[in-house]
């Protein structure tokens, strides 16, 4: 028990100075940013309080809402198609493999962008799907298209992530399991995926981080979220403010990612105390 | 010579001509044994004899290619529901004990009888408890296993096999990884367990505990039951010459 304890603590530094550099490096980034803008200041002129008027921030944050619902679906689509692609990876037969392993290879070779437009402007002409309102939102066709493409594209880095973290997991594990009469199905929920966890978590973060930034590609299949809302704002004839509100855009994006990585940094250091004791149990 | 004759009745494990292969290594070359309820076989024999693949095969984490066995009366095939069938009526205890990493001493004891047999909650963890009272370690309970000694963890590895309720127990080196010091330990956690009358299969160069505990000691040798007779035959009157200079090589330094 006092050792439980004596890792929290440690971990709890580790945070502490973990987040205490984050907020040095971000002072003096900030520092830079603010002198480039100053310096601009005689090629540029700046109109922070116009930009930043209510309305504008609104449709910045209805532009948020709906990168948040791209970002939220398109990963839980990944994370279940990645789930699939690495069991198809690791079966036992080999045309599951194969075909495991075309679809792995062709997502993970082609842009994104390219995925969304063959998914919005190849399937979307070919099947055509409708808008449907749910909880009082409509969801329009490109919006469903997009969610697909993230998920699909994504899934082709998360089940290589899945499959990596499946085989780290020695061979003795599963055999002991096997031999108390546990199922397929059993071991893997109880005795291998919590031990792929830890090494999955940190590059699963990273593809995450990386849908999030990916979705503000959908824009060009017409996508109404946050990159579109800034570029609707950043019409140069009616408002001649696209310095500032892109400069807007990249901050909303650090918002949404900057949390994801302090969030997968503090996992990792709970699981590194395991990762410990994984160690001392394989002498 | 191959037939090992049955001293007592109602068999339990009866192996007939299993071979197995390797790619192309021939591992067991037809192995003829039958185990009855309540017996204590101790398996001894060179490294790569075969030994350790053998029983592996017993509870099918291998497959043998030829042959038969049977457990407990039930064919070894490939239908997967006599697999798990004759899995959950088999413990089985490793050299590198494998426990969960993850999960407390606690946790690995109940996590099969709690999904694999379907036993209340609150049942495994009192059969949990009394378990690690039986191997002498219930104030580790709350453990991870990379916190205990080797011995500690082989400890916990024999309750996690038990509490499957097993009618068979196999046991593969389970010494051979431990500092000298905790060999003891284990083994007389083992002998407890034999004299409650577990039918058990223990792969061991422990000699002293062969004497004393098995009932009958069968000697490996190229993928083979050469000899199998009770102690006090296969010591001091072993009948092959393999079997001679492998008592002299492990007895005498």
């Amino acid at each position: 028990m006092d050792r439980t304890s004596t890792d929290w603590s440690r971990q709890a530094r580790s945070a502490f100075w973990f987040v205490l550099r984050l907020g040095i490096s971000g002072i003096l980034l900030l520092g830079a940013v603010f002198l480039i803008f100053w310096g601009l200041g005689s090629h540029y002129t700046f109109h922070w309080a116009e930009a930043l008027q209510f309305d504008y921030l609104m449709t910045f944050f209805i532009g948020l809402k709906v990168t948040l619902q791209l970002s939220v679906l398109g990963a839980i689509l990944a994370i279940l198609l990645g789930i699939f692609v690495a069991l198809a990876r690791l079966s036992p037969w080999g045309s599951m493999r194969d075909f495991a392993g075309v679809y792995v290879h062709t997502f993970r070779n082609l842009p994104f962008l390219v995925v969304a437009l063959l998914f919005y402007y190849g399937l979307g002409k070919a099947i055509s799907l409708h808008s449907f309102q749910f909880a009082g939102q409509t969801f329009r066709p490109e919006f469903i298209w997009g969610v697909l493409a993230l998920g699909v594209y994504e899934s082709s880095y998360l089940g290589e992530t899945f499959r990596a973290g499946i085989q780290s997991v020695h061979k003795e594990q599963v055999e002991a399991a096997r031999s108390l009469g546990m199922n397929y199905v059993q071991v893997m929920r109880y005795v291998v995926l919590p031990q792929a966890f830890r090494v999955i978590l940190p590059p699963m973060t990273s593809t995450l981080i990386a849908l999030v930034k990916e979705s503000s590609l959908l824009f060009l299949i017409g996508v109404q979220e946050l990159t579109n809302a800034a570029r609707q704002l950043a019409i140069p004839t009616r408002r001649p403010y696209y310095f500032e509100f892109y400069t807007i855009l990249a901050c909303f994006y650090l918002a949404i990612v900057v949390p994801l990585s302090i969030l997968s940094h503090w996992l990792e250091g709970r699981l590194g105390a395991s990762r410990a004791l994984k160690e001392a149990a394989h002498p | 010579m191959d037939c090992v004759e049955t001293r007592m009745s109602d068999p339990i494990i009866v192996a007939e001509d299993v071979h197995k292969w390797f790619g192309n290594f021939h591992v067991l070359r037809g192995v003829h044994l039958t185990v009855s309820r309540g017996e204590v076989l101790v398996i001894c024999g060179p490294s790569g004899s075969g030994k350790s693949t053998f029983i592996r095969i017993i509870n099918r984490l291998e497959e043998h290619q030829r042959g038969r066995i049977a457990v407990d009366g039930i064919e070894l095939t490939n239908d997967l529901r006599n697999i798990e069938a004759i899995r959950r009526e088999i413990g089985m205890v490793f050299q590198q004990f494998n426990l969960f990493p993850h999960l407390t001493v606690f946790e690995n004891i109940t996590l099969a009888p709690i999904w694999a047999r379907k036993v209340k909650r609150s049942d495994a963890e009192k059969q949990a408890l009394e378990l690690l009272e039986r191997v002498g370690i219930p104030e580790q309970a709350q453990k991870y296993p990379g916190q205990l000694s080797g011995g500690q963890q082989q400890r916990v590895a024999i309750a996690r096999a038990l509490a499957m309720q097993p009618k068979i127990m196999l046991f593969d080196e389970p010494t051979s990884a431990l500092d000298p010091e905790m060999i003891k330990e284990v083994l007389d956690v083992m002998g407890e367990l034999a004299a409650s009358g577990m039918t058990m299969i223990v792969i061991t160069h422990e000699m002293g505990f062969a004497r004393e505990v098995a009932d009958r000691i069968a000697f490996f040798d190229e993928g083979r039951i050469v000899e199998a007779a009770a102690p006090v035959d296969f010591f001091t009157a072993p009948e092959h010459e393999r079997t001679k200079l492998f008592l002299s090589q492990i007895l005498h330094h």
